[in-house]
This record gives C-alpha cells, sequence and structure tokens, in this order.
C-alpha cells in the first residue's frame, strides 16, 4: 500500500480551478519530485495535503487512513511534516527552542503547565541531534532571526524533520538561496533520503537536484498532471518539454 | 549561577521581604497603596500573559475584573463573609464566561479578537449597567465586605487593613509563583510560538485555538481576582470597571513596566500608581500626562523601565 | 402599531443611522487608505463638537449656525494634519500593537486638553431658532434637528464619494488604498496622499461632531463612549469598505431607534451584540474582503 495517496483532488478558488482531479500514489521510502512551471499549483496540492485547504473534491489518505479535511495539527500527528517555500520559522525564538517544539509535540509534551521539559537533558540531547543532522548545532542558542539566510531554510526543513514524521514534504528547498547555500541543501535532502522509513515528497525547480535524487517525478501543469514516471521516462516527454518552452530545462 | 543572576535573585527575596515586613512601619495610608499596587500588579499579569506570551490584545479583561468585583460583592452581601465561597464563586464564574467568551474569540485573527472582546466587554459593561435589582445599575455596589477568613479554630476578620494586606500579598506570592511556572514552562513556549507564527504551529501538530483559551481562561481569572480584591479594598463594585476603556489601564502599566519582561507588570503598576497619587496633586490633569507618558513609551522606550535596565544591565528581570 | 409612530422611529433611525456614516466614515477612510485604525477617532468628533460650541458662544448662532460647523470640521482637519506628521508618521512601520497604543496615547492627550481647556461641566450648544422645534409628519412630531441631520449627512455623504471617484486626490487615495508600492511608483506622492486622507478624515469626524452633538450635552467623556460605536460600524460593514460603513451604519442607527422605542433595555447592548455576531458568523464584515 503507498503511504501517501490522493485520489481526483480537486481544488477551486471561487471561480479559478487550482487543482483538477489530481490523483497520485507515492509509495513509503519513495523520493518523488513535483515539478511543473509556476501557477501549476505545486504548493496549493501541499496545502490540500497537509490540511491548509480542504479540496473541493477528492480525498487524501496517509497509509490507507482518510485524512481530507482534517486540521494540519491534526494530520501532522499521521506522520507528515513540511517545510515552506518562504521561510516559515519561528523568528523570535532560538534554533533549539525552534526544533523543541515539535520535538515536545510528538512525546505530547506541549501543554505541560508547571514543568519544563524543552530544558530536561534528554528532551534537549534529541534537540541537539536534529540541529547536528543539519550541522546547526553551535548555533543551538542563536535567535532564529539572526540566523543567515541559508540556515533559516535548514531550520525550516528540521523544524519539520524534528518531529520523526513517515513522510516529509518539501515547498521548493532551494528557493532564493545562493549556489553555495544550494549545495548545502542538496547534500542535506541527499543525507535525510537515506533514512529507510523517510518518504519524500519535494516540490523543486532545481533540475540537477530534481533529476540527481528522486525515484520518480510528477509534473504538473496547470492544476493537472502531465506526466508521472522515472527520470529518464520524464525528460523525454514532449508534454513535459512544451510545458517548459522557454524555461530552463 | 553568575554573578549577575545572583545579584537578581538577590533583590527578588530582598523585595519579598520588605513586602512582608513593611506593615511594621508603613503609615495607613501608604499600606493602602501598596495593597492597590498589588491588586493592579495581578491584573497586569493576567494582561501580560496573554498578551506578552500568546501575543493576543484584549480590550475585554477588564470586564473579569469587574465579573470578580461584582461576585465577591454580591457573594459577601448575601451569602457569606467567609472568603472560601465567594473566590470560588470568584473563580467558577469567571472560567465558565471566559471559556464560552474564549472560545468564540480564539477563532479570530489577533485584530478581530481585539475586536471582539471589546464588544463582550462593552456588552458586561451595558448588563451590569441595565441589571439594577441584581448590580445596583448606574450606582454600582457600595460598602463591599472585605470578608473573613473563618477555617476550622482560625477567624480572622479581614476588614483590618493590615490583615486584608497580607491576605493580598499571599494571594498576590502565590499567584505570581504560579504565573512564572506557567511561563517558564513548555505550555509557555508553546504560546510564545503561537504569537511568533501562529500557522507554523498547527503544521508541527499545536492546536493553537486549544493553548490560546488555556490562556485566556487563566488571564481572565487572574484579572477576576484582581477586581474582587479590588472591590474588597476599595468597598465599592461599579458598571465602569467593565468599560473599554478601563482595560487600558493594565496595558498601559505592563507597558511602563517593560511588556516582555517578568517584573514588569508588578513594577509597572507600582510606577503608574505611585505617578498617579503623588502627581495628581501636583498636576492635576492625570489623563493628559497619562498621555503624554504613554506616547513617549510607544516612540521612544517600547522595552519600558524594567526592560531598559535588562538590557542594560544583562540579566533577565 | 401605528403606521405613523413606525415612521417616525424610521426617520429617527435614519437619521441616526446617516449621522454615524459621517462619524464613522473618516475611521473608514484612514484605515482603507493609512492602514491604521485611529483609535482617537471619537476624540476627534468629541473635538469638534467643542470647537462648535467655543465659536457658537463667541459669534452667536443663528445663520452662523451651519458655517461654524463646517468651520470646526476645518479646524480638525488641521490638527489632524499635525497629528499625521508629528506621530502618525513614526508608526506606520511599527507592529499594530504600537500604532494602537499611539493613538490610544492620543485620546488621553486630546481628551486631558478638552478636559484643561473647557473643563468637566457638560456644555450644551445653542441651536438656531429655525432649527429648534418639530415638524409634523404623518400626525406625528418628528425633531426638525434631526431632519437637518439627515439632509446634512446626506449632502457630506454624496460629496464624500463624488470626491474619492471624481477628483485626481480621491482616485490617488484610492490607488494608495489598493497598492501602495505600484502607486508610488507612479510618481504619485504618497506622503501626501496619506497626509490628506487623514486630514479629511479628522474634518469629517470634527464636522459630524458639531453636527451630531448640538442635540445632546458634550463631555470630556463622550468620546470614548462615540468610538465604541464607530467600531461597531466598522466592524459590522468591514473594515475598508465605505460601502459597508454606509450600510452598517444604516442598520445600527434603525435598529436603535426602534430598539429605543420597543426594547429599551437591550438598545443599549445592541450594537455590541450585532458587532459580535458578525464577528463569528463573517468576520470581515457585511462588506469586507476576506483575509
Amino acid at each position: 500500500m503507498s503511504i501517501l495517496e490522493t485520489k481526483g483532488i480537486t481544488k477551486k478558488f471561487a471561480k479559478f480551478t487550482a487543482l483538477n482531479g489530481i490523483s497520485l500514489e507515492i509509495e513509503k521510502g519513495e523520493i518523488r519530485a513535483i515539478i511543473g512551471p509556476n501557477g501549476a499549483g505545486k504548493t496549493t496540492f501541499f496545502n490540500v495535503v497537509t490540511g491548509k485547504f480542504r479540496p473541493t473534491e477528492g480525498a487524501v489518505y496517509i497509509d490507507g487512513k482518510d485524512i481530507t479535511g482534517k486540521r494540519p495539527y491534526e494530520i501532522i500527528t499521521y506522520g507528515i511534516a513540511r517545510s515552506f517555500q518562504i521561510i516559515n520559522i519561528f523568528q523570535g525564538l532560538t534554533a533549539l527552542e525552534n526544533i523543541a517544539l515539535p520535538v515536545l509535540n510528538k512525546h505530547g509534551k506541549n501543554m505541560v503547565l508547571f514543568s519544563r521539559p524543552h530544558l530536561r537533558h534528554d528532551i534537549r540531547e534529541e534537540c541537539l541531534t536534529v540541529l547536528k543532522e543539519i550541522g546547526m548545532e553551535h548555533e543551538a542558542d542563536t535567535l532564529a532571526g539572526k540566523l543567515s539566510h541559508g540556515d533559516k531554510k535548514k531550520l525550516d526543513i528540521a523544524i519539520g524533520l524534528a518531529r520523526d514524521p513517515r513522510v516529509l514534504l518539501l515547498d521548493e528547498p532551494t528557493a532564493g538561496l545562493n549556489p553555495q547555500e544550494n549545495k548545502a541543501i542538496i547534500t542535506l535532502i541527499r543525507k535525510i533520503a537515506q533514512r529507510k522509513n523517510l518518504t519524500i515528497v519535494l516540490i523543486e525547480h532545481d533540475m540537477d537536484a530534481v533529476f540527481s535524487i528522486s525515484d520518480n517525478i510528477t509534473v504538473f501543469q496547470q492544476g493537472t498532471v502531465i506526466a508521472d514516471g522515472k527520470p529518464d521516462d520524464v525528460r523525454q516527454n514532449k508534454l513535459v518539454i512544451d510545458a517548459y518552452l522557454g524555461e530552463d530545462f | 549561577m553568575n554573578g549577575k543572576n545572583r545579584w537578581v535573585l538577590s533583590l527578588t527575596i530582598f523585595v519579598i521581604a520588605f513586602l512582608l515586613i513593611c506593615p511594621a512601619f508603613l503609615p495607613s495610608f501608604t499600606l493602602y497603596l501598596l495593597n492597590e499596587m498589588l491588586i493592579y500588579g495581578l491584573f497586569c499579569y493576567g494582561f501580560y500573559l496573554l498578551f506578552s506570551h500568546a501575543g493576543y490584545l484584549s480590550f475585554g479583561q477588564a470586564a473579569y475584573f469587574a465579573l470578580g468585583a461584582y461576585s465577591v460583592a454580591i457573594m459577601y452581601k448575601h451569602v457569606t463573609l467567609n472568603i472560601w465561597l465567594p473566590f470560588l464563586t470568584v473563580i467558577a464564574v469567571t472560567a465558565i464566561v471566559a471559556t464560552v467568551l474564549g472560545f468564540l474569540s480564539v477563532r479570530l485573527g489577533t485584530l478581530y479578537f481585539a475586536f471582539i472582546t471589546l464588544a463582550f466587554a462593552q456588552m458586561i459593561y451595558a448588563i451590569v449597567f441595565r441589571w439594577t435589582s441584581f448590580t445596583g445599575g448606574d450606582d454600582g455596589l457600595p460598602g463591599v465586605s472585605r470578608g473573613m477568613i473563618d477555617v476550622y479554630f482560625l477567624q480572622i476578620d479581614l476588614e483590618s487593613p493590615i490583615y486584608f494586606y497580607y491576605f493580598t500579598l499571599l494571594i498576590f506570592l502565590v499567584l505570581v509563583f504560579v504565573l512564572r511556572k506557567l511561563v517558564m514552562s513548555s505550555f509557555g513556549l508553546t504560546l510564545r510560538s503561537i504569537r511568533d507564527n501562529a500557522e507554523r504551529t498547527s503544521f508541527i501538530g499545536v492546536n493553537p485555538q486549544r493553548h490560546l483559551l488555556i490562556a485566556f481562561v487563566i488571564s481572565a481569572i487572574y484579572c477576576a481576582i484582581a477586581g474582587a480584591l479590588h472591590a474588597s479594598l476599595t468597598k465599592m463594585a461599579y458598571p465602569e470597571l467593565s468599560y473599554w476603556s478601563t482595560s487600558a489601564e493594565p496595558i498601559i502599566m505592563t507597558l511602563i513596566g517593560g511588556i516582555y519582561t517578568f517584573s514588569g507588570p508588578f513594577f509597572g503598576a507600582v510606577i503608574y500608581i505611585f505617578l498617579k497619587t503623588y502627581l495628581m496633586t501636583m498636576i492635576g490633569n492625570w489623563i493628559l500626562f497619562l498621555g503624554v507618558v504613554l506616547l513617549i513609551i510607544v516612540l521612544f522606550f517600547r522595552k519600558g523601565v524594567m526592560g531598559f535596565i535588562e538590557e542594560k544591565w544583562g540579566v533577565r528581570l | 402599531m401605528d403606521p405613523g409612530i413606525v415612521l417616525i422611529d424610521l426617520l429617527n433611525g435614519l437619521s441616526r443611522g446617516m449621522l454615524y456614516f459621517l462619524m464613522a466614515s473618516g475611521l473608514t477612510l484612514t484605515f482603507s487608505v493609512l492602514g491604521v485604525i485611529n483609535f482617537a477617532h471619537g476624540s476627534l468628533i468629541m473635538l469638534g463638537a467643542y470647537f462648535a460650541w467655543t465659536l457658537l458662544q463667541v459669534i452667536g448662532g443663528g445663520w452662523f449656525f451651519f458655517p461654524i460647523i463646517i468651520f470646526s470640521g476645518i479646524i480638525v482637519g488641521v490638527i489632524g494634519i499635525l497629528i499625521e506628521i508629528f506621530f502618525l508618521r513614526r508608526i506606520y512601520e511599527s507592529e499594530h500593537l504600537y500604532q494602537l497604543l499611539l493613538t490610544f496615547a492620543l485620546i488621553m492627550i486630546i481628551d486631558g486638553l478638552v478636559l484643561e481647556i473647557w473643563g468637566g461641566m457638560p456644555r450644551s450648544m445653542m441651536l438656531p431658532g429655525s432649527l429648534l422645534g418639530a415638524v409634523s409628519i404623518g400626525g406625528n412630531f418628528f425633531p426638525k434637528y434631526s431632519l437637518f441631520i439627515l439632509f446634512c449627512s446626506t449632502a457630506v455623504a454624496i460629496l464624500v464619494w463624488l470626491f474619492l471617484y471624481k477628483t485626481k486626490f480621491g482616485k490617488a487615495s484610492r490607488a494608495a488604498a489598493a497598492d501602495v508600492e505600484i502607486t508610488s511608483a507612479l510618481g504619485i506622492n504618497v506622503p501626501f496622499v496619506y497626509c490628506g486622507m487623514f486630514a479629511i478624515g479628522a474634518a469629517l469626524a470634527g464636522f459630524s461632531g458639531g453636527l451630531g452633538l448640538a442635540m445632546s450635552s458634550i463631555t470630556p467623556g463622550v468620546g470614548a463612549h462615540i468610538a465604541v460605536t464607530c467600531f461597531a460600524v466598522i466592524v459590522i460593514g468591514g473594515l475598508g469598505s465605505l460601502v459597508g460603513t454606509l450600510v452598517a451604519a444604516l442598520i445600527l442607527g434603525i435598529f436603535e431607534a426602534f430598539g429605543d422605542h420597543y426594547f429599551p433595555q437591550v438598545a443599549m447592548a445592541l450594537p455590541f451584540i450585532i458587532m459580535a455576531v458578525i464577528l463569528l458568523a463573517r468576520p470581515q464584515g457585511l462588506f469586507g474582503r476576506k483575509g
């Protein structure tokens, strides 16, 4: 059974149809890239899957369970996490605190009213482990707002990762990065992709990255899937080439 | 613990010690003033939890202040002078009203939240104003008792200024201690994350509304207890306590003290009441003065007095 | 129900409603163009009433009444210019809280100055003889001044509409309200538009104060009371929508007129009940846009 499945997802905003009948099946442990021109509905798709938007039609399943229309904080408990195209971290908290939040949530300890689990040794260790994985353990007590742009992006991804998800949705992780930062993020993604239990779905425009990391690629255009398959097949698909006419491909 | 933190701890102990022994040497008027400062300090702490940590500005906390005042006044007059039941009533009534109103309010973003708290505050004002038979209407309820403590063999009449002061001080210290724990806990961290980026918190698995509601109710209870103590101290309860502009007082006091500093609310209340009492005779037009002070703070001293000291000295206060 | 009385109540409601519109319109314009909710708006309205009162004392009533009210509006407009230049400008970039607190400080400063200059005693204005008394409508009496308010408010509302849609400044303001960056890039002097718009909002406030409070007693506390009614109007109508403000003001005015007559107990809380209902059912208000 696929770990993430969508059936006929359609999303309409007033008169504009952003998504039209998206049906995907993503297998456990797969690395799936979603590509397509701007405005194709890729981020909207993520928003529907993670519960920010309710689909007009269709259903979303995680591991066979129907999560359609549930609120984001419920869906997260099914093991999905995501990062954001535009940096969406807690700028006023330290890097460690940013990671502590999802870790606490994982342990069900966000509402502890009187003690300080986030300062307890084991939780702190867990946060530092996550920070180590992204190479930022020395920045643990730095205010997130003061980090470099590249570090902020890493933190954004790490916040999703910290909850130990089964499926990680990455929305344009290399957006807005210079070549050096870009390389660091790709290396990071490659590293976490090696985790056996992790399925990654990534929206990307950096084609080198996409073709080198992904197991499968799905191509969106104007709210529909126009191609779906192995990187080499997609690369030669005429529809896809037409869609990207004029863009770097 | 480094040197500076040791200083802070010593100062805190000093302040608490002072508060404990001062009735021995302070004149009764000053004691009354100090009592007021503790009460308004509690009011400010209620506001502080909701605003500085959850990030939600409410114009309606004064409504809970009024609720507390009227609950205690009515309970003392008609039911019993023994403090337990009246205060329990204050907490119960506030918890119920705040849960209902809070549940409706926290679904909204911060701006509309401010407006709905304003609307609810005005509604409660109107109810208190109109329900003359129960609340005394425009005249309010005069002659509110200070109650007494009656448990087993212990009987203390709180009418005495000194006993009532210690009563207030005890409640203040306990509630502030509890708040400190709350704020430093993971619940506090989660609240601050909601203030920072409410959207992202829901993508971490946190239900922002539920956390906000809890903070809202706790905040309301603090304000209500302050209101109850205030009614006993001043021996009055009146509708204006619920008017939306009354909610401005804790906002301003907390700003003066330091809106993001834990000791800010208390010292803000102290400074405000001190200035109001001693400057009123000299300046006369308190509102104008306060407006200018607020203007200066908003434009130049956003961190407030304690925040300013915090920054210069490099400690957390 | 006597249809004659219903008609009177309706006219009463319309008169109040149009006055509320006039009072709240400045607030809506300020919010839609500058993005700031001016909590001191009620105080500006009150200021207009006090200026009108003083001028009436000094110059005398009669034919001077209407020009004086207009002039009071202009004075408050000038004060608005000063406020915008010296205070508001500094906080456009700040968090909403500080904008709110600044305008709150202004409430206290204005209310305090009013107390200082005019004292706490309630003041009432001398209406010109021609506007006193009542007319007979359908066999019942309706105050002449209420009709006067209705006519004036409607006239000013039309003027405001013409200004926004037919003049260059009006169009520039609407552009700035829609998208500041593009407007600025098109070469329009945005700071000037901001200042002018705030001044116009203040002038409308001052004028509505002089007009509206002529029949009531004027005290330093009246500003806070009017302010909160204006907030109810703009929230119900939808922040930033002038049409919404008009509709909401009329609804409130009519509800209040009938409420005062048939349900006086609830009338006081009515605007806030409606406000809360709207916030819960449709937070963006009747005509506001979502998000």
